[in-house]
């Protein structure tokens, strides 16, 4: 599944460059220097993308948007888990829990659940039906050129809002290891990555997806070995012995003896202590400000939000066949499951070796890469798990830049504005598409509206209360018609727009009528908790008192997608 | 009639093949939503709020405290209990009211106190994360008294950051983890690919069964 090629360069780049970086300068500052190692090993990384990207070249539209349908099963897996692990996966969880303890895990178990229902409710069926992009699904299914529209439109501020907490990891990532500013750092990202998402479209990116996988799980696993190893908890199977670790941030963590016990200190010779600290483990605690409410409506909008993404439908019209589709969710888990195990325990090991008030207060979207370097790992790892944290945030942005571009160019120009439009003209209009988006979620991110987590917990949210009830209805109840879809849609997006209203004004410092009501209930966070339900309901109640869907649209449900 | 024969509903199946498989996802859905939601709905209902040793000593200090009739003991309990608050991460303004807390307690014991002396007074050693809190926390402002906004204040934050939810599940140990954490940290996880993986060999079988070929 990985080319010749590509495993040459991964190969070279393991015997031949690290060992040049062998006297990089260590780590002492948390921040704002260059590190000369680090910086090598994202560079060359970067490159290597860069070259995968020009030998698996889109070739035509059926290339840039749906790879040919040449992918394995487990090679699309792989793929699928390198485009879903984001920067908020390799950043945001870990940076969740680190600041909300146990309500963090609802976006472990929100982001991982939510392949369960689209698995056994959705995968298969969206392969038999054969369309290019989740838009196209809906204009056909519901019969409607509008709907087609409005949808791609959806599809476009859901692929920018999960983009824009992807530009943020990205220039976190670049201002630690370059020293540069925030500003430059994501200019600098976001121009790389559109450079080689315009040269490969999807035939590179899923190439690029599964050595960006590989990078991913090796980068986030090894300082985890280490740590566990270093401050003498079970290191064989870290994602297991870090249980310890929690039960010793619960009960706190005295001291230790210093002239007895050196190597249990952090990089600036703090000792490995903590206090009792149980708020970090036990649910819905008061003190981290997250309710019960909040746990399970952010791990219910994270679920149906997942099965309601363009970009991971999408990846379900690249695998041959429907079983491969279905299998691909499997593979997909397992590798993302890896690690989604493993994020916690940057994140204990991260709460204890910053406890030590000396450190101070750190950002926790960067939790991972401080964990690393409080905990003393060599700088070189530190730097390779830097270079991991972009390639989860380049894998996913790939990901993205191609889905709203689809959006774009096929389901608004080709399907709507311009029939006649021939496949270059098409792939000229996805490339203009990206580079636009690109632009807009790079100023945007320059913002830094909330935490990594949150900005794609919000893509989740509108994918919720949008997409999917489309897709679920319009796959599984065939009565489900153009006047109910458009009625749900619209309930959908209604809630939607109160919610990031009232999220907005938050944020310019406007209180509206019932702000503390809304901003609680409709969160921008978990607003799907109600939308979805909501856009379902609406939905089946205009489909039931409308005219009822085309017999030809049965037919083909029964004939083709469920038999 | 026709459209009768054109009939797709997960709830009303009407083929063999059809029924069987909205069994089967009827099934795993519910497995799946019990295995979640029923969990933490089970950690809702049997929790109890918990108080940490901290508290419980706070608690029975704090009205002598209040009253200023507090012996040099209840005020080192005192300022200890506010240390071990001042370790967690304490939101900005309660920090600042613990920490006026804190100068109080200190001081009350010896208004020349230097911050290594009251490390010494309150009994924490100085490799300890209370000396080091104390060092940085610990202002050079002699308090004289606690004010009202602190009367009113300190015992909201201390129960706030001090009390816990807990359970039987929570307390319970395996592998290491508290059983909760453990549950949904990683048997979540484990549970949801399993799933996956039978709905797959399954759906495989059934298509096996009725002679069914997926096409490309």
């Amino acid at each position: 599944m990985i080319g010749g090629m590509t495993m040459k360069s991964l190969l070279t780049l393991v015997f031949f460059l690290i060992p040049t970086f062998a006297n990089a300068v260590s780590v002492t500052a948390l921040e704002g220097s260059f590190k000369t190692g680090p910086a090598i090993i994202l560079l060359t990384i970067l490159a290597l993308f860069i070259a995968v990207g020009l030998i698996h070249k889109a070739e035509n539209t059926s290339d840039y948007w749906v790879a040919g349908r040449k992918i394995s099963r487990v090679g699309s897996g792989m793929a699928i888990a390198s485009n879903w692990m984001s920067a908020a996966s390799f950043l945001g969880m870990a940076a969740i829990m680190y600041g909300s303890g146990y309500h963090g895990l609802s976006y472990v178990v929100g982001w991982t659940g939510g392949y369960v229902l689209l698995l056994i409710l959705m995968a298969g069926q969206i392969r038999k039906y054969g369309k290019y992009t989740a838009p196209d699904f809906i204009g056909d299914r519901y019969y409607s050129h509008g709907l087609r529209a409005f949808s791609a439109i959806v599809a476009i501020l859901i692929s920018f809002s999960y983009c824009v907490g992807q530009f943020g990891g990205i220039g976190l990532m670049f201002k630690w290891v370059l020293g540069i500013d925030y500003t430059w750092a994501v200019l600098i990202g976001a121009a790389v990555v559109l450079a080689y998402t315009l040269i490969s479209g999807m035939l590179g990116v899923t190439k690029n997806m599964q050595i960006q996988y590989i990078i991913i799980i090796i980068s986030f696993m090894i300082p985890l070995f280490l740590l566990t190893f270093k401050f003498d908890y079970f290191w064989l199977l870290p994602q297991i012995g870090y249980g310890s670790v929690v039960s010793d941030i619960v009960q706190g963590i005295p001291a230790p003896n210093i002239a007895d016990n050196v190597s249990l200190l952090n990089v600036y010779g703090h000792g490995f202590a903590i206090m009792p600290s149980p708020e970090y483990a036990m649910p819905w605690d008061a003190a981290t400000g997250k309710t019960f409410f909040q746990w399970i409506a952010t791990c219910f909008s994270l679920m149906i939000g997942t099965a309601g993404l363009p970009h991971v439908i999408q990846r379900f019209y690249v695998v041959p066949k429907a079983s491969d589709a279905r299998w691909s969710v499997v593979w997909g888990l397992f590798f993302i499951c890896l690690l989604y195990w493993s994020a916690p325990v940057y994140s204990a090991f991260g709460k204890i070796l910053s406890s030590n008030p000396e450190v101070g207060k750190l950002a926790k979207d960067a939790i991972v890469v401080y964990t690393a370097q409080l905990g003393d790992i060599n700088p070189l790892i530190i730097g390779f798990l830097a270079a991991g944290a972009v390639s989860a945030a380049f894998s996913t942005v790939s990901g993205l830049l191609v889905a709203g571009a689809s959006a774009f160019s096929h389901d608004l120009y080709f399907q709507v504005l311009n029939p006649k439009a021939s496949p270059k003209n098409q792939l000229q209009m996805a490339r203009i598409g990206t580079v636009i988006m690109a632009v807009a979620v790079a100023v945007v991110a320059l913002m830094k509206l909330a935490l990594i987590a949150q900005l794609v917990a919000l893509a989740f949210s509108l994918a919720g209360c949008t997409i999917f009830p489309l897709f679920l209805l319009g796959i599984w109840w065939c009565k489900s018609n153009r006047a109910g879809a458009i009625a749900g849609l619209s309930s959908g997006v209604a809630v939607a727009l109160i919610s990031l209203t009232y999220f907005i004004a938050g944020k310019f410092g406007v209180t509206l009528p019932a702000h503390a009501f809304i901003s609680y209930w409709l969160n921008a966070w978990y607003f799907a908790w109600i939308g979805a339900p909501i856009a379902i309901a609406v939905n089946i109640v205009v489909s039931k008192y409308t005219a009822p869907t085309p017999l030809e649209i049965k037919r083909f449900l029964v004939e083709k997608v469920h038999e | 009639m026709e459209t009768k024969e054109y009939r797709v509903n997960l709830f009303k199946p009407k083929t063999a093949h059809a029924k069987t498989i909205s069994k089967i996802i009827i099934t795993m859905f519910m497995i799946w939503a019990i295995a979640v939601f029923g969990f933490q709905f089970l950690l809702k209902a049997i929790e109890k709020p918990t108080k940490e040793k901290s508290l419980v000593a706070f608690e029975h200090v704090w009205e002598n405290v209040a009253a200023g009739t507090a012996t040099t003991l209840e005020k080192q309990t005192f300022s200890k209990t506010i240390l071990a608050v001042l370790g967690k991460a304490v939101k900005k303004a309660d920090r600042t009211i613990l920490v006026k807390a804190l100068d109080w307690g200190v001081y009350s014991l010896s208004p020349g106190l230097t911050k290594t002396q009251a490390s010494e007074l309150l009994g924490v050693s100085a490799e300890s994360l209370e000396a080091k809190l104390l060092e940085i926390e610990l202002s050079e402002t002699r308090v004289a008294a606690l004010d009202s906004d602190s009367q009113e204040l300190v015992p909201g934050i201390m129960q706030l950051y001090l009390t816990h939810n807990q359970s039987v599940l929570t307390d319970t140990k395996f592998l290491g983890f508290p059983f909760h954490y453990w549950y949904t940290a990683e048997f979540l996880l484990i549970l949801f690919v399993l799933i996956c993986l039978f709905y797959c060999l399954l759906i495989d079988k059934i298509h096996k069964k009725y002679n069914l070929v997926e096409d490309a």
